[in-house]
């Protein structure tokens, strides 16, 4: 009972943390600007008139590049809360002199990175049905034909969300791990390099940054497959990060 | 039961040896002025204190609770500012202080009481990225203040204020423990800020803490001495050679006869005197002199790594011997 009252006091504190940063507005900006490049797709007619397929190549903008490029930035910046210039360099030393467990902290951390990817799932859904429907408003010749997609959206960035698990842990300990900016985004966007340079290579299913696009393949065992991995995989990276980190020497 | 105690602590990092089998207890509701220059070890000593590093070997107790083995139990009466304090730039002053508060659970007042003792009061609703350095450090100090601690460690507290602000920060350490009841553990390369400060002392060169205890205890462990200036030396030398008392020349044509510590140093000035004035030599200048924290220092670290010319030699137990600051000779 208090490790769980420890646990939300440290989320709650993660929430402070979170006031004026730049990680709200990056929330905000990336599912944005799928939506505003959805607007002039259908304004200008260059896509489909379906809903459904409307909403799934939006989605596979999301997961190709905007989602692991945006996990990038937001890691890297959670990271640096604490151990970036504006901080002193040093906030780390003083949670350490407060009787919270570490561990404590760094799980929290690892909730308001995957937190912060579900809000952003949802912002997409409102983004991309907002899109559809001012594009359609504005070009009426062009307008998109069916129910709105939201159920279809849910489903698809949910899975999205769950294959993210892996890329998530990997990202947010590597910007944990390092006390610099650099290294978090290195790997963020080396991973994401890879994930556009080689969508559909056969190994695809195994490299972390692929997982969310192969939530559009249309293989049900290969979707499983990359569900599983992402969450186990997740669960394993972020817990062997937390135990590392929690013994490491701080300051 | 001290709320402060390490007991061998030892840290090595790579080839150097940080800390050397440090071991020191803080007395309750004292100031523990933990003085070294930069590179001592000092803050390795606190980090580990504080649990922040692991010690190679050797325990860290506070409260009587081991540091690595029960650290909440250890941290939950802590306060603690170890360098420069860190802060979250992005956030108010009170936002600061409000993370620390919900980790601690103490009540929200506190944020109110703290911010009024370090005096920032009214700029509690300003983003720290605003702030000074002097008030980054007092917003430190106050955050360590947080749910009134009844102990403190306190690294470098007053480095980067300007002088009215390091007079404050003296002044508000030094009235920690009446005021709060608290135990005050404040690291300095400054001795003067020391002596001003703590009632005892821990004396760190090179890793080794090479003195601990209280500053009175470190006073009578050197020999006080008494100047005398005499209308002729040569004579006074040899009057004062007779009671077979350590004579230096301490500039001047002065003389400075060490005291034994078995007697007032006041009588035996008064007898010096007299002697003197038996003897026709007349004394224009008669003054006890006790050496000072920063006298105190340089002879434990001096007489660590060597004997240097000019030291007065040891009369009892090996202690390590005073080493005025003006220039002595030896002359008997």
């Amino acid at each position: 009972m208090d490790r769980v009252r420890e646990l939300t006091d440290a989320v709650a504190v993660e929430l402070i943390k979170l006031r004026r940063s730049l990680i709200l507005l990056l929330m905000v900006v990336a599912p944005g600007m799928i939506g505003v490049l959805a607007t002039m797709f259908v304004f200008t007619g260059n896509t489909t008139t379906e809903w459904p397929t409307f909403a799934m190549s939006n989605a596979a903008i999301w997961a190709f590049f905007m989602l692991p490029m945006t996990l990038t930035a937001i890691t890297a910046l959670l990271g640096q809360i604490e151990s970036g210039a504006g901080s002193g360099g040093g906030m780390w030393t003083h949670l350490g002199t407060l009787p919270v467990r570490r561990s404590t902290t760094l799980i929290a951390k690892h909730l308001i990175a995957l937190a912060c990817l579900v809000i952003m799932s949802a912002l997409l859904i409102v983004a991309v049905v907002a899109a559809g429907s001012i594009g359609s408003l504005l070009a009426p010749q062009n307008a998109l034909q069916g129910e709105l997609p939201f159920a279809l959206l849910a489903r698809v960035l949910g899975l999205m969300f769950l294959a993210s698990w892996l890329m998530t842990a990997i990202q947010t300990g590597v910007a944990l791990w390092s006390k610099n900016f650099v290294t978090p985004l290195v790997v963020g966007i080396g991973g994401t390099f890879v994930c556009v340079a080689a969508t559909t290579a056969k190994s695809g299913k195994f490299f972390p940054w692929l997982l969310p696009v192969n939530v559009l393949t249309p293989d049900e065992t290969r979707l499983w497959w990359v569900i599983g991995l992402s969450v186990v995989g997740g669960l394993a990276v972020a817990t062997a990060v937390i135990s590392l980190l929690s013994r490491r020497d701080v300051g | 039961m001290e709320p402060i105690r390490a007991e061998g602590l030892t840290r090595r990092f790579k080839d150097q040896l940080a800390v050397d089998g440090v071991t020191l207890a803080v007395p309750e509701r004292s100031v523990y002025g933990f003085l070294g220059p930069n590179g001592a070890g000092k803050t390795t000593t606190i980090r580990m204190l504080l649990g922040l590093i692991r010690p190679d070997r050797g325990l860290a107790l506070l409260g009587g609770h081991d540091v690595r083995r029960e650290r909440a139990a250890a941290l939950r009466r802590v306060g603690a500012v170890v360098e420069t304090p860190a802060l979250y730039g992005h956030l108010t002053a009170r936002e600061n202080l409000e993370i620390t508060r919900r980790l601690l659970r103490c009540d929200r007042h506190e944020i109110d009481r703290v911010l009024g003792v370090v005096d920032l009061a009214e700029v509690g609703m300003k983003k720290v990225k605003q702030f000074s350095l002097g008030m980054r450090q007092r917003l430190g100090l106050a955050r360590a203040m947080l749910g009134s601690p009844s102990v403190l460690i306190l690294d470098e507290p007053t480095n980067g204020l300007d002088p009215a602000g390091i007079r404050e920060m003296r002044a508000l350490i030094r009235d920690l423990p009446e005021r709060a009841g608290a135990t005050v553990l404040v690291s300095s390369h400054m001795l003067s800020e020391v002596e001003q400060i703590a009632t005892h002392v821990g004396v760190m060169d090179k890793g080794r803490l090479l003195f601990s205890g209280a500053i009175a205890d470190l006073l009578q462990r050197h020999t006080p001495r008494v100047i005398v200036g005499a209308s002729n030396p040569e004579a006074a030398m040899a009057v004062l050679g007779e009671t077979g008392l350590k004579i230096n020349l301490a500039g001047e044509g002065r003389l400075a006869v060490a005291l034994p510590k078995d007697r007032a140093p006041t009588d035996t000035a008064a007898d010096l005197n007299q002697r003197l004035l038996d003897r026709g030599v007349a004394v224009h200048h008669l003054a006890l002199e006790s050496p000072s924290l920063e006298d105190l220092f340089f002879a434990l670290t001096i007489a660590k790594d060597k004997p240097e010319p000019g030291t007065t030699s040891g009369t009892d137990g090996g202690e390590p011997q005073l080493r005025y600051a003006d220039t002595d000779e030896e002359a008997a």
